[in-house]
């Protein structure tokens, strides 16, 4: 009875501990995958920030090639006006 | 009859040589001064040990009284010195089993306060108490205890607890032992002048040699313990040898002598007016005439002792004395007589028998009892141990448990905490992505777009030249129109191409800002050669690098801040300055040209768009000009 009490309660002591030892690893290693997770994260970031900037410039170069091909237009209109000005009178 | 184990019983003795009843008076007398308790109780406990010559039951109670008082002093030495006086006293009434009580008592106290001299000497009390008993065996257990525990310390005490021992081998008729014993005891007492021991045990080797019948011996041994009694004046004892030497002439035939000594112990016994031993003595006598037929003188003398035994109520010598009045009547005729002491005899051995019986019954039972109640008790106290036993390890086991399964939770909980964060960190992740995904599609998409852009705007001034090429006499204003196309559309290509420098770079230094603007200024000295451009920047700034957006918006700022100072100012010096201050970044763009009053002029699109793109980079723009003075134009990063 003394035998089987005492290999209890030392099997519920190693158990205790190993439950310890297992907790402390899983916090290790979430905390290691957490880290990769964040770095990984905040790269991505980076990258989605500078890719909103490359949107930026080229939306903001496709505005300004707008505004300059419709000034184009009107430029061609005006030369299409003067030739055909031209030609009637000759 | 003799009480050979009183000799050497340890009590508190004063001697014989002083009278009883004047001792006793003086004690009385003191007692009525009222001493303090603890004299109070040695004046009870020597008036104890005076009254066991006298009146055993004065003797108890003055025991008793003296117990009491040790009581009240609370000092463990008294008590049990009471204790052991009490079970001495017992022990002359012959109440073995109430003597050895206190005799017990006084050592279990002495063992727990560890007086083991003490516990030792009560040992050889108890050692008479079992030898009186003729119970020889404890007896020698107990004396030869008490020897070892002695000798080397208490010399004295070990050599007359050996004579004690040779006494015990004498009642067993082992002679040759108990004459050795009492030898040694002898020789040590003889080498201490230790008078008084040398009185009994003389006294008991006469005895043994009398046995032995060796009348010579026993008569040179008691004359031999006669002289030491008489040294030390024990009256008691030179009565009692007086006694013996007086039954060895009596035994020789030499009855002048034998009366001698009788008269002169008779004498003595007067003198100390100790009863039970005068009755010793009329004993003595009256076997020594029923042996010389004297039936009268013996019955005179058995009728004294009877009434002497009858008050103190010693049935031992009241047998004895039934038992020889009961010959001597018969002897004498008196048959009625005979018969009533023969059934006083009978009477008292069976009722003696009946004490006996019902004592060790009533022992027995108790013993059984005891026994009863104590396995009772053991079982109560493992059934107690064993509930306690249960109790404290399933208290244990739950509280293992209880902690075993908080650790588990804990775990767990810790475990859906983790995984929660995890899959909301990937789920970020995985969107963020997605999203950068979709961004680097749309500006692939843009890519594509831009080199449509560039070709078809290439195209459009390849088609502009041909035509000016191709009709050389075309009308002027056509011709000048021709040339604005083309121009517009060289200026959105190079803008084209700015855009597709910033969007192919991932990020700028001040270096390669800088070789852009030598190429920008380049081409502007070309079309102006009268201007002197001025590009510095300094060596700490060249390292610093800009984002894709942070570059594109700097350059092109500076780029309008030229073409106004090209265009609209008439300036002849333009220079940039890019210098770094308190870990900023300025840049500052001047001219020499026209200036203009701000307060005056509204300000264009240019200017506001540079302020603007400065400011989305998180910089600050800050124009200053005067009329004839120039512009300056300083960039905050």
């Amino acid at each position: 009875m003394d035998t089987i009490v005492v290999i209890l309660v030392f099997s519920l002591l190693v158990l205790m501990i190993w439950l310890r030892i297992l907790f402390t690893k899983l916090k290790s290693i979430h905390h290691q995958k957490m880290e990769q997770l964040n770095e990984l994260f905040s790269g991505l970031v980076k990258k989605q920030e500078m890719l909103h900037q490359k949107a930026t410039i080229s939306s903001e170069f496709q505005l300004k090639y707008k505004s300059d091909m419709s000034k184009l237009s009107e430029e061609i209109f005006v030369l299409q006006k003067k030739i055909f000005e031209l030609i009637t009178k000759q | 009859m003799k009480n050979r184990y009183l000799i050497f019983l340890f009590i508190p003795c004063f001697g014989f040589s002083q009278d009883l009843q004047e001792h006793i008076t003086n004690l009385k007398k003191e007692l009525k001064t009222k001493p303090n308790i603890e004299r109070t109780t040695q004046l009870y406990s020597d008036l104890t040990w005076d009254y066991i010559d006298i009146s055993l039951d004065s003797a108890i109670v003055y025991g008793e009284k003296a117990l009491l008082t040790a009581q009240k002093t609370k000092r463990h030495d008294l008590i049990s010195q009471s204790y052991s006086n009490l079970g001495g006293v017992y022990l002359r009434k012959e109440n073995f089993k109430k003597s050895l009580e206190y005799y017990q008592k006084a050592i279990e106290i002495r063992k727990v306060n560890k007086d083991f001299d003490g516990v030792a000497k009560a040992k050889i009390n108890v050692g008479n108490v079992f030898a009186s008993q003729q119970d020889y065996l404890p007896a020698t257990t107990y004396f030869i205890e008490a020897i070892d525990y002695f000798e080397g310390k208490n010399d004295t005490i070990a050599s007359l607890t050996k004579g004690n021992l040779g006494l015990i081998f004498y009642e067993m008729k082992n002679f040759s032992k108990a004459i050795k014993y009492l030898e040694e005891s002898t020789d040590f007492l003889k080498r201490n002048n230790l008078k008084q021991g040398l009185c009994r045990t003389y006294l008991s080797l006469g005895d043994v040699y009398l046995d032995k019948s060796d009348t010579l011996k026993a008569l040179n041994y008691y004359q031999t313990s006669l002289e030491n009694c008489k040294d030390c004046k024990d009256n008691l004892g030179i009565s009692t040898l007086n006694q013996r030497i007086g039954s060895v002439y009596a035994a020789k035939g030499n009855s002048a002598n034998a009366k001698k000594y009788f008269q002169l112990s008779e004498k003595l016994l007067k003198e100390l007016n100790s009863e039970i031993e005068q009755s010793n003595l009329l004993l003595v006598k009256a076997n020594e005439f029923i042996q010389q037929n004297k039936f009268n003188e013996a019955y005179e003398k058995l009728l004294q002792v009877k009434n002497i035994h009858e008050t103190f109520e010693s049935d031992r010598y009241l047998l004895e004395t039934y038992k020889l009045l009961t010959n001597v009547c018969l002897q004498k005729a008196m048959k009625d007589s005979s018969i009533f002491y023969f059934e006083k005899y009978i009477n008292l051995k069976e009722e003696k028998l009946r004490k006996s019986v019902l004592e060790q019954t009533s022992e027995l039972e108790t013993k059984y009892q005891t026994a009863e109640k104590e396995k009772q008790l053991l079982q109560k106290n493992a059934e107690a141990k064993q509930k306690t036993t249960t109790i404290i390890i399933l208290s244990l086991f739950a509280f293992f448990i209880a902690i075993v399964g908080y650790l588990i939770y804990r775990q767990q909980r810790l475990k859906n905490r983790q995984q929660k964060q995890e899959f909301e960190l990937q789920s970020a992740i995985a969107q963020i992505d997605n999203q950068n995904k979709l961004h680097e599609q749309r500006l692939a998409i843009s890519r594509d777009l831009h080199d449509n852009i560039g070709a078809q705007l290439t195209f459009i001034i390849s088609s502009v030249e041909n035509l000016k090429f191709g009709f050389p006499t075309i009308e002027a204003s056509i011709k000048n129109q021709l040339t604005t196309i083309s121009e517009f559309t060289k200026t959105t290509i190079v803008e084209l191409r700015d855009t597709i420098w910033a969007l192919n770079a991932s990020g700028f230094s001040f270096e390669d800002l800088s070789s852009r603007m030598y190429n920008f200024i380049e081409k502007a000295q070309a079309a102006k050669e009268n201007i002197v451009f001025q590009l510095k920047v300094d060596e700490q700034c060249k390292t610093k690098s800009f984002t894709s957006l942070e570059g594109i918006n700097i350059y092109r700022t500076i780029q309008e801040a030229l073409n106004n100072a090209i265009k609209y100012a008439d300036a002849t010096e333009i220079s940039i300055h890019v210098n770094a201050a308190n870990e900023r970044v300025n840049i500052l763009i001047s001219d020499n040209g026209k200036g203009f009053d701000r307060d005056a002029i509204e300000l264009g699109n240019g200017i506001l768009n540079m302020q603007k793109r400065i400011e989305d980079i998180g910089g600050t723009f800050v124009i200053h000009s005067e009329q004839l003075k120039g512009t300056q134009i300083t960039i905050s990063l």
